[in-house]
Parts: C-alpha cells; structure tokens; sequence
C-alpha cells in the first residue's frame, strides 16, 4: 500500500542556528495492505515528516513516496484519493455544523453526488455523532472533534489511513473509543498508518511496527517479530525479604545468569537456560540461606522494548 | 461554470459566512444606508446639487462608491486572510490532501473569501440602481461599470490571494498596508497628471469617472469616454481595464494555482519562464501606453525609461534567486551537473535576456520619437543598456551566493549589506566630489549605478572608452561572484557538514 524509497527530507536549522535537519535520512519502508503500521519515536524523530511526505503535503528532498502504486510527487490529487489524514492538532471549521463539515470534504474528494448524503449520515452513525449531526463544531467535546476528524478521514472510504499521534489530548474513555474504532476500521479491511506517544495502546491495535530516531529505523517488522528480538533470553525478577542478601553478587556468579540488576528486595536478571535450570536456580538460592517470597517472568511490552532499542541496549 | 457553481471550497465559505443572522444583520444594515443617504440626499436637498434628477444620481454615484469600496477592500482583505487565517487553524493540509485540484482551492477562495462583500453589494443595489434609473443614466453605461467593478475587483481579490498563499504565519498587517496603499497608488490618473504614462485610473474607482469628474455634478448626458494612448493610438480605457483586468487575473490565479498545494518551502510564484514573460508583459504595458510628449527629454530618455523599468526586473531577479531548499532539491537529482557554469551563472541569463529586450526596445523607441535635432548617440544608448545588463547580473549573482548561507535571513542581509555598499560608496563619491569629471564619474560607475545618473554627452563625448572600465569591472564582479556561488553549489553535492537530526533539536528545544 506504501512504499517509501530512500526517501531523505532534510531542511536547515530553524532560528538561525547553523546547520541542516535530516527530518528522514534515506528511509526505506513498505507497508502492506491490511496492515496497521504504528511508527513510534521521540518527539523531532521524523514521524510527522514522514507522514506528510506519505500524504503529499512535504515534498522529499530526494526518494521517492508511492501509494498504492502512484507516485504521491507526481500524482498527488489521484494519490490523495486513496487516502484519509488526521494531523497530530484539532483542526476543524467551527463555523460549519456536523454534516456540513463532512459533506464538504465529501465533495472536496468527488465522491458521487447520489451517495453523499447517504454517506454522511452513515459515517455520522459511524462516529457516534446522531445527535450532533445539526450542531456547529463549535460546541463539540474535544472527543466527539476527534472523531468527526476521523470520519473526515474515512468519508471517502479510502483503503488508506494516516493517521498522526490520534489519541493526543484524549481523555481515556475516549481513547478507548478511538481504539475500538480503529480496530473496527482495520476488521472492515482498511490500512493504517499511526504515529502514537501512547505505547500500550499501538501494542494493542497494531500487526507492524517501526521504531524511528534521528531520521532513521532503528527496528521494523511485525509486532511479534520486532518483540520477539532480543528474546532468546527470559528476564525474571526475584523478591527476598529484605534481610541483606546480596542477591545480585550471588546470580551474577550463576550459569545461565546475565544483565542482573540489583533492586532494592531483590533484583533482576535475564535466564538463558529453561524451566528445570531456573527450577534448579531457585531451590540453590533458598539452600543459599535467601528468603525468597516472590519470582516473576518479566514480559516484554513495547515500552519496554523502545526503550532499550532507544537507549541502545539491544542493537 | 461547475469550477465556480459546483465548487465545494465555494459552498463552504457561503455556508460559514452567510449563515441567516448574518444575511439579516448585512441586509438590515444595507437598508438603512441605503434609506439614510437617499434621505440626507434627495429629501433634505443637498447643498452641492442642483435638482432631482442629479440628486439621485448622487444616490446613484455615492452607494456604487461604496459598494466597490465594500468589494474592492473589504474583499480584497478577506482574500488576503483566506489561506493565511486556514494556515494559521492548521486546516489548510486537510484541503490540500483532498482531490480538488489547485484551481478549484483557487476558484472556490477568490470567490468564497469575499462572499459577504458581495452579498453586502447586492444588498446595496436596489437602491443604486433606483438611483440610476430616476437620474436617467444609460442602462448600458450602468452595466458596464458593473462589470468593470467585478473584473477590476477580482483582479486585486487574486493578487491579495497570491499573497495570502505566499505568507508565512506572519506578515498579514503589513500586507494589509501594502494592498491598501496599492489601491491608492492604483487611484492615480497617470493621464491627467503629466506622468510619463498616457493611461487613466486603474483600479474600479474609475467607473465613477465614467459619468462625471466630480461626484455630486451630475447629469444624464455627463457620461465621458476617457481615452488612453496606445502606441500612439487613442483607445477607450474601458476596453484598456477589461483587457488589463482579464490578463492580469489569470496571471496571479495561475500563480495561485501553481502553489496552492505545493509544499511551502518549495514555493514558486511561477516557473522562471512564466515570471519571465510576465516581467515582458508589463515591461510592454508600461512601454505601450508610455506618452512621449511628457517623457524627459534629450539624452535622458534611454536611462530615465530604463529606471522605470528596473523594479520590474528586481522583481523577476528575486523570484528566480534559489534558497537552500531548493537548491538542495536539484543538487540531489541533478549531481555533478548541479555545480556546473551554468548553473553557478543563475538567475543571470533570464535577468540579461530581459534587460536587452527592454532595453533595446526602450533604444529603439526613443530613436524613433526623439525630438528632430535633439542630442542622440547610439553608442550612449547601447552603453546604458550594456550597463543595465552587467550591473544587474552583477547583484542578481551576488544576491544568489549570499542567500545560500547558512544564516537566518540569508537574502534579508545580503540586501542590507548591499544597501549598505550602495550608501556609503555613494557617501564617499559626494563627499571627494568625484562625479564633476569623466573620468571620476566613470570610476564611480564601477560600483554603483550613477551612470544612469550621471552620464550625458558632456561626460561621454570625451571619455567614451573610459566609460568602459566600469563595463568590465562590473562583468569581472559579476563572474567572481559567480565563481563564489560555484563554490557553494559544490557543498550541497557533498555530505553537508554540521547536519544534525530533528531529534537532536526536540531534545536541545
């Protein structure tokens, strides 16, 4: 669905300062239909710059932006039809009422006239917006904009979402909302394309995942596979009864035991062996004179992970 | 007509801007004008006017005054605010990523900013026109300064949208000044005021003068036809402003559609082709309807023509000057080829190619309309425009070196730096009165422009080969700064040093 091709944006500094930003520096990716494909990254990262590039609005410095086949510098009008956008602000005509607002890109999209209306109403149904259909924007929750932001996403139906840090300034119950409706739109076939600060959530909804800094990707690939990296370890964590111990002098010495840290009624430390050598482990730390009151596999999660890609740790 | 009738960006400024309370309050506010100045006038009597009929056409003159002050200004700052103020909400992506295309942006803006300016027209027009048809005006003289303050309105609604794409998220008031003063400088009659131009107003004011100099003298018959010279030819100014109007529409809404969707830092007013001809096109206005009988006279025809020319060609020489964007762009698709002579040589060649077409045109003509017996030379003549050629390149390369610095303002300060050079050099000349003689004069000519200043036949007659040095002096500038600009056209083909990642300044911001 996206293709992106040594694409480079790179742009001088801003308030004078010397020097030249390389907001994305020879990135490569492709993004295949179906998918919903989290980019996550430090704030200056290049995601929104890579997002824009996608949707036509920066051009590339060099490299080259396809959307389903079509080259976005090129054919950016034919390339836009086949894709919806939300920016990472609230952004929305407060002059204009629910159904005006989406009817106006509707047309701005050259839907078919005979099904406009019929759209909009769906797509209001869609966003859970029935009772506001006839109110300006104005008077909308902060939640209920980023919905209709949504569904002047989706109002052409595009096979394509792009979508830029979505869940910004959300309260939870409406992140909750924004997250099943994202899955639903992912069930009903559509690719999605999501920056986010919110991890857990990414984690939740995403099948790929890249993880960028400094203009480049640092990690790509499925979900799974890009939390499966790293993992031909096990990281547990062993409480004691604080009794001074020094639990982790003692794993250090240990086969098997790597990364201990020492934390303040146990540590943590990362097991190479299985469950019978961990087994083993444990019973010699109790004949050790330990007293153990709690052990615990540690799961990898996606904040955990970027953070250590971001730190370097794994590499 | 579906670009305008069925334009979406169209129906969505209608439905924003002519919501019902709005439409009330424009027409509430339309009928009491409308009632107040028909009383002031018609009922109480008005000291300035004379009988019925002229004071409806009073009526008449003083609504269409403000109805094209209404569209004319108001209009043209609600164009000028259409894409700024979208900018500035962070809607304007969200249009940019649709499929219309960048004419329909630009159709559905120039006409849907000013909707309420034309809706407040409308509403002003019962009793204009009632005015008009107790004053007994001609209905054609009526229709046609309609159409002129429609075609004449959209002009200046164009421009002030050009610009309104062009600003940054700064800039809005001083924009507001400069269309302001525009329309006051547009006001001007060149043809009454033994200004160099044969031409009469040229902004939609001038329907006023369609039926009388004076607003409140009045009469069915007044109706004037104002005639401006055309290559000697007297021709209606109607006509002049339709043409005028209609060609320099499309001018700025071709401008507006080539950057409407473009990414912002890769603007382009119009390719260097384009700006090129529109830089002929006006250069042959002003020429065109150039009056020969108030043009100065003698020998300072050929220089005095050529200054007025040159903010026309600065104009071409600042549009076509590359930023570092861009020509980091090209660098990376053009590679070896990106730091060639000739491309260390831009925007020299469309600004010398230019220069000698207006030049030798401005040349020719003052040969051919001299005054029998006047001083000429056809040498002089060629040595102005030989100078005009080299003394612009000159800058225009200097200008294109320095504003690919890194610096904040890179062309901001190569321009203060040049004022600067300008100012003091000229200082210095005064003060060691060095213009007296041939000799300092043509040494002054090396740095500055004086000899379109300075030189006439007295100073060339002697010192004709002197006048020379200053040429090559000049062209030897103009190629180091060239040389210069070579340089640093090679650093973008190379890894560029001191690039840091936008990551790097989240985390310093």
């Amino acid at each position: 669905m996206i293709h992106l091709d040594n694409v480079t944006k790179q742009y001088d500094l801003p308030s004078g300062r010397v020097g030249e930003i390389v907001a994305t520096d020879r990135l490569t990716l492709d993004v295949p239909t179906g998918e919903v494909f989290g980019l996550v990254g430090p704030n200056g990262a290049g995601k929104t710059t890579t997002l824009k590039m996608i949707c036509g609005l920066q051009a590339p410095t060099s490299g080259r932006v396809t959307v389903n086949g079509l080259d976005v510098q090129k054919e950016p009008e034919r390339a836009q039809g086949h894709m919806g956008y939300l920016a990472d602000f609230f952004s929305l005509y407060d002059d204009l009422k629910v159904w005006e607002y989406l009817d106006y890109f509707a047309h701005a999209y050259k839907m078919d006239p005979a099904v406009i209306p019929s759209r909009v109403d769906e797509v209001i149904r869609l966003m859970n917006l029935e009772s506001k259909r006839d109110e300006l924007i104005s008077g909308l929750s902060r939640g209920m904009k980023q919905r209709l932001g949504i569904g002047r996403a989706i109002i052409h139906d595009p096979p394509l979402l792009v979508l830029d840090e979505p869940a910004a300034g959300l309260d939870p119950k409406a992140r909750v909302e924004l997250k099943e409706l994202l899955k639903s739109l992912h069930a009903g076939g559509k690719t999605i394309f999501i920056t986010s600060h919110i991890l857990a959530d990414l984690e939740e909804i995403c099948t790929s995942i890249a993880i960028m800094e400094k203009g480049r990707l640092l990690r790509i690939g499925k979900l799974e596979d890009v939390m499966q990296e790293g993992q031909s370890v096990r990281h547990f964590r062993i409480k004691l009864v604080p009794e001074g111990f020094a639990l982790a002098d003692w794993l250090a010495t240990r086969p098997g035991v790597s990364e201990t840290f020492a934390e303040a009624a146990g540590a943590r430390f990362s097991f190479a062996h299985g469950d019978a050598e961990l087994a083993a482990l444990v019973r010699e730390l109790v004949a050790a004179g330990a007293a153990v009151c709690a052990i615990e596999q540690i799961t990898e999660t996606l904040e955990r992970l970027y953070s250590r890609v971001s730190s370097g740790e794994v590499m | 007509m579906k670009l305008l009738f069925d334009n979406p960006e169209l129906i969505r400024n209608a439905r924003i801007q002519l919501r019902p309370g709005r439409m009330i309050a424009a027409a509430v506010i339309c009928a009491v004008v409308s009632i107040t100045v028909w009383i002031s006038i018609v009922r109480t009597g008005s000291e300035i006017v004379i009988d019925g009929m002229t004071q409806a056409g009073a009526v008449f003159a003083l609504i269409l005054t403000l109805q094209i002050a209404i569209l004319l200004i108001a209009g043209g700052i609600f164009c000028l605010q259409s894409v700024h103020r979208e900018k500035e909400m962070n809607t304007f992506d969200y249009q940019r990523v649709t499929r219309l295309t960048s004419l329909e942006l630009a159709i559905g803006k120039l006409f849907g900013a000013p909707i309420l300016a034309y809706v407040l027209v409308l509403c002003l027009m019962p009793v204009a026109l009632t005015g008009a048809v107790v004053a007994k005006l001609a209905a054609q003289d009526v229709i046609m300064a309609y159409v002129l303050v429609l075609l004449g309105c959209v002009a200046f609604h164009a421009l002030m949208l050009l610009v309104s794409v062009l600003l940054g998220r700064s800039g809005i008031a001083v924009s507001m000044l400069l269309f302001l003063m525009l329309v006051a400088a547009s006001s001007t009659d060149f043809a009454e005021l033994q200004s160099p131009w044969a031409i009469h107003r040229l902004n939609p004011f001038y329907v006023l003068d369609l039926f009388s100099h004076h607003l409140f003298v009045w009469g069915p018959q007044a109706s004037i036809s104002f005639q401006d010279s055309f290559w000697g030819v007297s021709v209606p100014h109607t006509a002049v402003l339709v043409v005028l109007y209609a060609t320099f529409t499309a001018w700025f809404l071709a401008a507006v559609a080539r950057n409407m969707k473009r990414d912002p830092s890769a603007y382009e007013i119009l390719p260097a082709p384009g700006m090129f001809l529109f830089v002929m096109y006006v250069n042959f206005l002003m020429l065109s309807f150039l009056s020969w009988k108030t043009a100065p006279e003698g020998e300072e025809t050929v220089p005095a023509l050529l200054v007025l020319s040159l903010w026309s060609l600065w104009l071409l020489a600042f549009v076509l000057l590359r930023n570092r964007g861009k020509v980091r762009g090209r660098s990376r698709k053009l590679l070896g080829q990106a730091a060639s002579w000739w491309a260390a040589l831009w925007p020299a060649p469309y600004l010398a190619l230019g220069a000698a077409i207006v030049g030798g045109t401005t040349v020719v003509l003052t040969a051919y309309h001299r005054e029998p017996g006047s001083y000429w030379s056809w040498h002089m003549a060629a040595y102005y425009v030989a100078f005009l050629i080299v003394w612009l390149s000159r800058d225009a390369l200097y200008l294109q070196w320095m504003a690919l610095r890194r610096a904040k303002h890179p062309l901001g300060s190569a321009v203060v730096y040049l004022a600067i050079f300008y100012v003091c050099t000229s200082v210095v000349f005064v003060a060691f009165d060095i213009y007296e003689n041939a000799r300092g004069a043509a040494f002054t000519a090396a740095f500055i422009p004086s000899a379109f200043f300075v030189l006439n036949d007295r100073l060339w007659g002697p010192a004709m080969r002197v006048w020379m040095m200053p040429l090559f002096l000049q062209a030897a500038a103009a190629f180091a700064f060239a040389w210069l600009h070579k340089q640093r056209l090679a650093e973008f083909i190379t890894e560029p040093e001191g690039r840091v990642s936008s990551a790097d300044i989240a985390q310093s911001a």
